[in-house]
């Protein structure tokens, strides 16, 4: 899910919420300095296409931790591949051709097969989670055209200084500011 | 500086001489093969390297192009090196003093020598002309010359690149299975010329990382070849670990579930039985197990000395492997043979490599300037000439190398 | 420098409309033949209903060639599916940008050709209602399968295979999926909008995507490279003279990317004509498939080089017996076909002009199919015929019910990449976008 959605600082100020449309990323990276400086917070951006570029401009990690789940899901498929051939050649040792019961060079495809599984299951599933998927509902910052060509920039700010951003947004390049549903802070 | 590969070629010859004259010359005649085997992958898998990657457009690896290219310098020696072996072939082959009934003309000094210097010759002269190309298209770039006819050499080392490509593939199997196959002539592997020629392109790119660490902050690069260069020298070489352990994999699994005698007794003696089987355990450790772990990891790729390290390592692993592939069938030995002659033979090729190395990189410059694949991406160097190539182009002999 | 961006859209919306465009309701032409594809798959599944309700017998498999056409095809499907998997995710890592046009076209081509290739295992099983036998579970008798098998390792690999690949295609087309459920209405929009998942492009979704998918892609590199080594030792561990051989593992990987390559010439030339992709696909792309074939195709041609040469090297009567006879035997047409197919066929493509003309394209594409098919009929039934006792010699050629089984596969192939043509996007959407970006900046 949104790690951000639904959950507000409550400080007793007021904040709104601002979602800037830009027709290029280019643009909304320009803009995320701006707003920034004026003391505003990125929520989310939206993107149609690979917006990795931008993400250590709002304080984001590049890489993902989604690789330690790799890491783990191998050795599992590792562990798990081989351990459980060679318990099956310790239950019943079938003997073939000669070979020793278990026999250690045709393990090495089991296991690579079963790395490969788990590995790559794990890394889905980890993936999955860290980008809140299946999402059941809608944000309230999507706009169905972000998936085309349009590119959101979904920002919170004091309601004092909504003109200023707005007007920081434009100058920016954006094609339209919306001012979305605001929330009040609970006492 | 310059008098220390020297010393090292005529120490390898000495400790090679000594071993010839002594009680076991086959010995001698074996350690001189591996190091000629170990380092033809080497020096031919270089230049392939350019050639694979002209062929596929990589761009990313146009800063160490010249450093891979410089290993045709070593080639004419090895070709005579080649044919200085065929002195020794009656202590290596068996073959030569008890033919082998239906391969007798197959396996037959002349012919078989006939051909390898034939293989390599051809190999030396497509490489030389692919390296000459190269050269003088960056040394008339560099000297303002006419881009016409920098384009056309740049055509040429795009026609000469399959060629060599496919010289390498065939004419390596054929070494292969000739000088390094036939030492048990009752033994066949479908697969080890690809092997042989696989695991040459694989300490070719070890080698060329080791040499990018020694070289990337001389001034002659101008620190083209920064981290992101050694991030994708390391993936390619973990990518051809992998490719390695996978050729050896494919040998190794249909020869021991075969269980066919003919087949298995070349592999039982190098995996089972004393002494070999501990140097079979190093190889795969340090041909395999150790470079695979340590190329996982994304700092080690981007660090030079890590993984120049890690290069070495890989180095050492193939070179053992090559030694595996020889000595158990040169002679009955209960001691693994290698002491203080083998060694001294080992740096006597060493100090070769170096030194024609050396000698090369004296007369080039060290950036293909005049590969438009380089200028796509970094743009025509402005500036003196001499900062950007070692020497000033045109003065070849006696040129200071700077930086 | 080729600039193959010449003719491409301008703007996202360009490209999207290209590529989803191809998604419009389609004409009677392929309703008509979806339904004959339709059609042949059924009439394959009749006479597999039937081979199992007969009996084996009906198959003309028997002593000394037990594995016929059934075994030929599943190696075949599996080589398929190979390529699909080299272009998506190999060409990927490799950062070759002629692979985002084909990409997900190829992949489809290899989720499709290997669940066709998993079906011809239980076809050949004469009883097919035991296949779980091979599935290690505890069970009564204490029995467990055999690990060092190499039915087991294929068992392991390709449903590995199966899931991974795809897996990797559908994660591909979340960001598409997401696209189309944004610009449709209705049952359509609540369809895509299931299996997108509820992607919306956020940049803490992108940049855990984008992770993964770098990872999926390194691990199918090396699953290729495993599922058709696994596939090939299954001849290859035997010591059948012919098949006993340490190169099968790579000579079947390159085999395998070089008969994929043609499916995907064969496929994609008259998919981006009936849809419209021309823009997108053009023949820059079409050109370093073609030059890819002419690697692989010799790699080929030298694995045929070597067999030979070290069945004559090696002294072994039997084997130099099994290479001669593969040549000049009963089965010699087969094998003649192979060659000049597999190896001269994409030797044209070392002119210019033959591997830019999309008609020579094609006809080099059906090809190397041919010559591929029956490379693994050569190997599989030459060797099986022609073993070490005279006496045990025979020959093998499939039956009506083979051949019509072999037929509904094709069908099913071409009934799938049909489907998959007009309900999900053809070309990556959001990869063509991303190339207008990188291309756009200075």
């Amino acid at each position: 899910m949104d790690p951000w959605e639904g959950l507000v600082e409550g400080k007793g100020k007021m904040k709104e919420r601002l979602l800037g449309i830009f027709t290029s990323l280019g643009q909304l990276e320009e803009a995320i300095p701006l707003i920034q400086q004026k003391g505003a917070k990125v929520r989310t951006v939206y993107s149609p296409i690979d917006c990795r570029e931008i993400l250590e401009k709002i304080g984001v990690r590049k890489t993902s931790p989604v690789r330690f789940a790799t890491l783990l899901g191998g050795l599992a498929g590792l562990s798990l591949g081989v351990g459980f051939a060679i318990y099956t050649f310790l239950e019943w040792r079938f003997v073939t051709s000669g070979k020793p019961t278990p026999p250690a060079v045709p393990l090495v495809v089991v296991g690579f097969e079963m790395t490969i599984l788990f590995g790559f299951l794990s890394t889905l599933l980890c993936m999955l989670f860290l980008c809140g998927l299946p999402r059941l509902r809608g944000s309230q910052g999507y706009d169905p055209r972000f998936s085309k060509d349009r590119f959101g920039l979904l920002l919170e700010c004091d309601r004092a200084q909504r003109e200023e951003i707005e007007i920081s947004l434009e100058q920016a390049g954006a094609e339209e500011v919306r001012v979305l549903r605001t929330r009040e802070t609970s006492q | 500086m310059k008098l220390l590969p020297l010393a090292g070629i005529v120490l390898g010859a000495a400790s090679f001489l000594l071993g010839i004259r002594g009680e076991d010359p086959s010995r001698a005649w074996g350690s001189y093969l591996v190091n000629l085997v170990f380092w033809m992958g080497i020096c031919m898998g270089s230049v392939t390297w350019v050639a694979i990657m002209n062929m596929t457009n990589a761009s990313w690896g146009r800063p160490v192009k010249r450093l891979a290219e410089a290993q045709v310098a070593t080639m004419p020696f090895l070709w005579i090196l080649v044919a200085l072996l065929y002195a020794g072939h009656r202590s290596l082959y068996i073959w030569s003093t008890h033919p082998v009934h239906g391969k007798e003309r197959w396996l037959e000094a002349d012919f078989l020598f006939g051909r390898d210097l034939l293989v390599i010759g051809a190999m030396t002269l497509v490489s030389y002309f692919l390296v000459h190309q190269s050269v003088r298209a960056d040394e008339e770039k560099l000297l303002g010359g006419d881009e016409t006819s920098v384009r056309l050499r740049w055509r040429r080392q795009i026609l000469l690149s399959p060629v060599l490509g496919i010289l390498y593939g065939v004419g390596m199997s054929v070494l292969a299975w000739d000088l390094i196959m036939s030492l048990d002539p009752h033994w066949v592997s479908t697969l080890f010329g690809g092997y042989y020629f696989m695991g040459g392109l694989y300490s070719a790119l070890a080698w060329l990382a080791v040499l990018s660490f020694l070289f990337h902050r001389r001034e002659g690069i101008q620190g083209k070849i920064d981290g992101s260069v050694f991030h994708d020298l390391g993936k390619l070489l973990f990518a051809f670990c992998l490719v390695t352990g996978d050729f050896f994999y494919s040998q190794f699994l249909v020869i021991w579930y075969g269980n066919i005698p003919e087949e298995t007794k070349y592999v039982i003696l190098r995996v089972k039985t004393e002494p070999w089987n501990s140097v079979a355990w190093v190889v795969l450790a340090g041909a395999f197990g150790i470079p695979f772990v340590a190329l996982l990891s994304r700092k080690l790729k981007m660090s030079p000395p890590l993984l120049g390290a890690t290069a070495l390592v890989v180095l050492g692993g193939m070179w053992l492997e090559r030694f595996l592939l020889v000595f158990p069938s040169v002679g009955a030995r209960g001691q693994i043979p290698l002491g203080w002659a083998e060694v001294g033979v080992a740096v006597g090729f060493l100090s070769l490599e170096i030194m024609c190395f050396g000698w090369f990189m004296e007369r080039v410059p060290w950036l293909p300037v005049g590969d438009p694949l380089f200028e796509k991406r970094w743009g025509s160097l402005s500036g003196d000439p001499l900062e950007v190539s070692g020497h000033l182009p045109g003065s070849n002999k006696g040129g200071k190398v700077r930086g | 420098m080729k600039d193959w961006q010449a003719s491409t859209p301008k703007s996202y919306s360009e490209v999207q409309e290209v590529i989803l465009g191809a998604l419009s309701p389609p004409g009677r032409s392929y309703w008509g033949a979806v339904i004959l594809c339709l059609f042949g798959l059924l009439y394959g599944a009749s006479c597999w209903a039937y081979q199992i309700l007969t009996g084996m017998g009906v198959a003309g498999i028997n002593h000394p060639v037990n594995w016929g056409i059934y075994l030929v095809n599943f190696v075949f499907w599996v080589g398929i599916a190979h390529s699909g998997t080299l272009i998506s995710a190999i060409l990927y890592l490799l950062r070759a940008r002629w692979r985002t046009s084909i990409a997900r076209a190829a992949e489809a081509m290899t989720v499709f050709a290997v669940m066709i290739a998993g079906l011809f295992p239980f076809i050949h099983l004469g009883r097919v209602w035991i296949f779980y036998w091979i599935i290690p579970y505890p069970n009564q008798r204490d029995l467990w399968p055999n690990f060092q098998s190499p039915l087991v390792f294929d068992f392991l690999a390709i449903s590995t295979y199966l899931t991974v690949s795809s897996m990797f295609w559908y994660m591909g087309m979340l960001p598409d999926l997401a696209a189309l459920r944004d610009q449709s209405t209705g049952l359509k929009r609540r369809i895509y909008g299931i299996f997108s998942l509820g992607w919306q492009g956020t940049h803490i979704q992108w940049r855990h995507y984008g992770t993964a998918y770098l990872l999926f892609a390194a691990f199918a590199t090396p699953l290729v490279i495993s599922v058709h080594s696994v596939v090939s030792w299954d001849f290859a561990l035997s010591i059948v003279p012919g098949w006993h051989s340490t190169i099968f593992a790579p000579y079947f990987v390159a085999g395998a990317i070089h008969s994929g390559l043609a499916m995907v010439l064969t496929l994609l030339i008259p998919m981006r004509g009936l849809l419209g992709l021309q823009p997108l696909i053009n023949v820059g792309t079409l050109e370093s498939i073609a030059k890819t074939m002419v690697l692989t195709g010799l790699i080929v041609g030298y694995s045929y080089g070597v067999e030979y040469f070290m069945a004559w090297y090696s002294g072994n009567m039997f084997e130099w017996d099994t290479f001669i006879w593969r040549a000049f035997g009963h089965y010699a047409p087969q094998f003649w076909v192979m060659v000049v197919c597999n190896v001269a066929g994409p030797l044209l493509f070392l002119i210019k002009a033959i591997r830019t003309n999309l008609i020579w394209l094609f006809a080099v594409g059906i090809i190397v199919n041919i010559g591929m098919w029956y490379e693994r009929f050569v190997i599989i039934v030459g060797s099986m015929s022609h073993e070490y006792v005279p006496h045990a010699w025979g020959v093998y050629s499939p039956s009506w019910v083979e051949l019509s089984i072999m037929l509904g596969s094709f069908s099913m192939f071409l009934f799938l990449f049909l489907l998959f043509c007009k309900f999900v996007p053809p070309v990556s959407v959001f990869e063509m976008k991303e190339h207008l970006w990188t291309h756009g900046k200075a």
